[in-house]
């Protein structure tokens, strides 16, 4: 439950970016379904595979940490993040593959599975969920998404879009609502709402800036609702996009190298 | 007097078989209402048992609020200045420290409860190392003591290594290797399918905590001292702590035994009702049928209130003897279950009541508590159910009742 948090990252990014395009679609109904630019942000924001590092700072009650990650990803079933600081988890790392999700601790030389009882527990103690890592590719399936709002809102030009579960699909939100910035399509918050449309966290992107070629968000901020004044930030020092990496990288061996 | 303990006793023997078969209808019922009174007692005394030296001790301390939201940051600081003060007053204290984490053996892995315990004082308190199913209870540093159904699920056996990961107080990831050296007997729901126990020190390594507890529990020397009274006692010298009795923590299981005598007088009152109007039917039939003879003595002399007190009489024969041969069989009846017990585990693995384990090998008690009431009211109530014949008895009229036929 403590190694995963470099892949949430991605998960937010990756929900947020894909709707990025979304704009796309409302300016050309006729040329874009929704789920083509879905599936079209994807592919931008995460490449055919990825390589970078960020920095991840938790707030809670009790304490606050940082955390330097690495991660590897390619396509939407493999993701491999290790910790490069501090010393003390140096060389944890969290592997996943398709909906599992194993730790590796290197302190006891351990591999760990993590049981799908835990899914809904604390990544690496941030305040991202095991099941935000497992599931990031399914927001797109998962969801009905419609345009709830366009037009200005705090001085920007912004889109909102709503999810909303599908009837069949076993999801953990009961809405989410994200709102883009019309201009360069760039996903400026998200909000999940539970079953009763109660807002549990907000995540909110910012500093925009060229990173791996692209002009992305770097700077991504979980706010719970239920735990005032507590908030896990993540900024992407370094990402570099379709790098060269066989599926065979990420496996349990390499899981367990410690890194250097 | 003599005169109507002679003719009583002759009167009841004269339908030898009527007066058997009544007098078996008390034996059995009586000796029934003895054993079931004995193990209804034995099993609340077990849940008793079962919730105070398996469990939370008999009286807890924690900080307020703790047993909303058991978080490792809601503890109690330098609980050991508390035990000794504690121990000062003639009681047993131990220390426990409880949080979350993920264990895992081999491929698989679950989420568990990780106490921490003193088992030296830990002993004195509770009796979990007397209540193994296999291995030996916490000796060594890195050992784990895991409950029953968990250590299924992990699939381990003593011996066999476990990984604990947790999220330590600082923030940090606590991970570390444990040796499993014992497993537990069934206890309850909550700690049969997530309960691991390490040491304090193991404890405090992993979670990376200083001297703190969550929890500290408590348990009397002599059973004669009050439970409340201690409770206030030790609450005095800790004013910021949440003081608190067994009998305040599982409330269901302590009012189920406030209220065990009613329920079982009850039951009483409903089996004894049935066998009473067997014997009110056998004192109908006897006076019916000597309606003649007892016109003869009212003519010759007796008055009302005798014939009454004849009937009483042979009642009273018949429910002294049916109530010796109870008490014997029942008493028997009772002590065999309370030196054998029922053993139901092929029915069942026992269940849990408000998280406290009802074990499947069922022990009873026999004791003046279980015994005498059960015997007490089958004569009350026998005496109740004659009124009517006694009655009848009293009102007959001699002249009409020597033309009766």
């Amino acid at each position: 439950m403590i190694m995963k948090t470099h892949n949430i990252f991605f998960v937010f990014v990756l929900t947020a970016i894909s709707f990025f395009l979304f704009p796309l679609s409302a300016a050309r109904p006729d040329e874009h379904s929704a789920r083509a630019i879905l599936d079209h942000i994807d592919r931008m924001w995460r490449g055919k595979s990825s390589t970078g590092t960020y920095e991840m700072t938790i707030k809670t009650a009790h304490w606050q940490r940082s955390l330097r990650i690495r991660s590897w990803t390619k396509g939407l079933d493999y993701t491999l993040v290790r910790i490069e600081y501090p010393k003390k988890e140096k060389g944890v790392a969290s592997l996943k593959v398709k909906n599992n999700l194993w730790n590796y601790l290197p302190k006891i030389n351990r591999v760990v599975k993590v049981p799908s009882s835990l899914m809904m527990g604390s990544w690496m103690g941030s305040h991202f969920t095991n099941d935000d890592v497992v599931k990031e590719s399914t927001l797109a399936d998962d969801y009905h998404h419609t345009i709830t709002f366009s037009g200005s809102r705090d001085g920007q030009d912004v889109y909102e879009i709503t999810l909303t579960p599908k009837e069949e699909a076993a999801v953990v939100w009961g809405k989410i609502v994200i709102l883009i910035q019309q201009k360069d399509l760039i996903p400026l918050s998200e909000e999940f709402f539970d079953e009763q449309e109660k807002p549990v966290r907000k995540i909110v992107l910012s500093d925009v800036k060229t990173i791996g070629g692209r002009m992305l968000p770097t700077k991504l901020n979980v706010i719970p609702y239920d735990k005032p004044g507590e908030f896990t930030r993540i900024i992407y020092a370094d990402l570099t996009f379709d790098i060269d990496i066989a599926d065979s990288f990420f496996s349990l061996r390499t899981l367990k190298q410690k890194g250097d | 007097m003599l005169v109507y303990l002679k003719l009583a006793w002759r009167n009841i023997w004269r339908n030898k078989r009527r007066t058997l078969i009544t007098q078996f209808s008390m034996i059995v019922t009586l000796a029934l209402m003895i054993a079931y009174s004995g193990l209804v007692w034995g099993l609340l005394n077990q849940m008793e048992r079962n919730a105070t030296l398996l469990g939370p001790g008999e009286i807890q301390i924690h900080v307020p609020g703790y047993r909303d939201d058991r978080s490792i940051y809601k503890v109690i600081d330098r609980p050991d200045t508390i035990i000794s003060s504690i121990e000062k007053n003639g009681a047993r204290a131990a220390s426990r420290l409880q949080g979350f984490g993920l264990v895992s053996h081999d491929e698989n892995s679950s989420g568990a409860q990780i106490l921490g315990i003193d088992p030296a004082r830990e002993k004195n308190v509770t009796r979990f190392h007397r209540h193994l199913f296999r291995g030996a209870f916490l000796a060594g540093a890195n050992e784990v003591i895991v409950g029953s159904k968990i250590a299924v699920t992990l699939d381990v056996t003593v011996g066999d290594e476990l990984v604990v990961v947790t999220q330590a107080a600082d923030g940090s990831i606590g991970n570390d290797i444990y040796t499993v050296a014992g497993i537990l007997n069934r206890i309850g729901e909550e700690i049969d399918r997530s309960a691991i126990m390490m040491s304090l020190a193991d404890f405090r390594d992993l979670f990376s905590m200083g001297d703190v507890a969550t929890e500290i529990a408590i348990r009397r020397v002599h059973d004669r001292q009050e439970l409340g009274e201690l409770r206030d006692v030790i609450a005095g010298g800790i004013p910021a702590l949440e003081v608190k009795t067994w009998k305040e923590l599982f409330p269901a299981i302590s009012d189920m035994i406030d209220i065990a005598d009613l329920s079982i007088y009850i039951l009483f009152f409903i089996v004894y009702l049935a066998a009473s109007l067997i014997t009110l039917n056998t004192m109908l039939m006897a006076v019916y049928e000597r309606i003649r003879e007892l016109g003869i003595m009212m003519a010759i002399g007796f008055r009302p209130l005798q014939v009454m007190t004849l009937i009483f009489v042979e009642t009273f024969y018949l429910t002294l003897c049916a109530v010796g041969a109870g008490l014997v069989c029942g008493v028997g009846l009772s002590a065999y279950l309370t030196r054998y017990g029922l053993d139901l585990t092929s029915f069942s693995d026992g269940f849990s009541f408000a998280g406290i384990l009802a074990e499947p090998h069922w022990f009873a008690v026999t004791n003046a508590q279980t015994v005498l009431p059960a015997a007490v009211f089958l004569v009350i109530i026998s005496f109740a159910a004659v009124l009517y014949p006694a009655l009848k008895a009293a009102r007959l009229k001699p002249l009409e009742a020597l033309n009766f036929n």
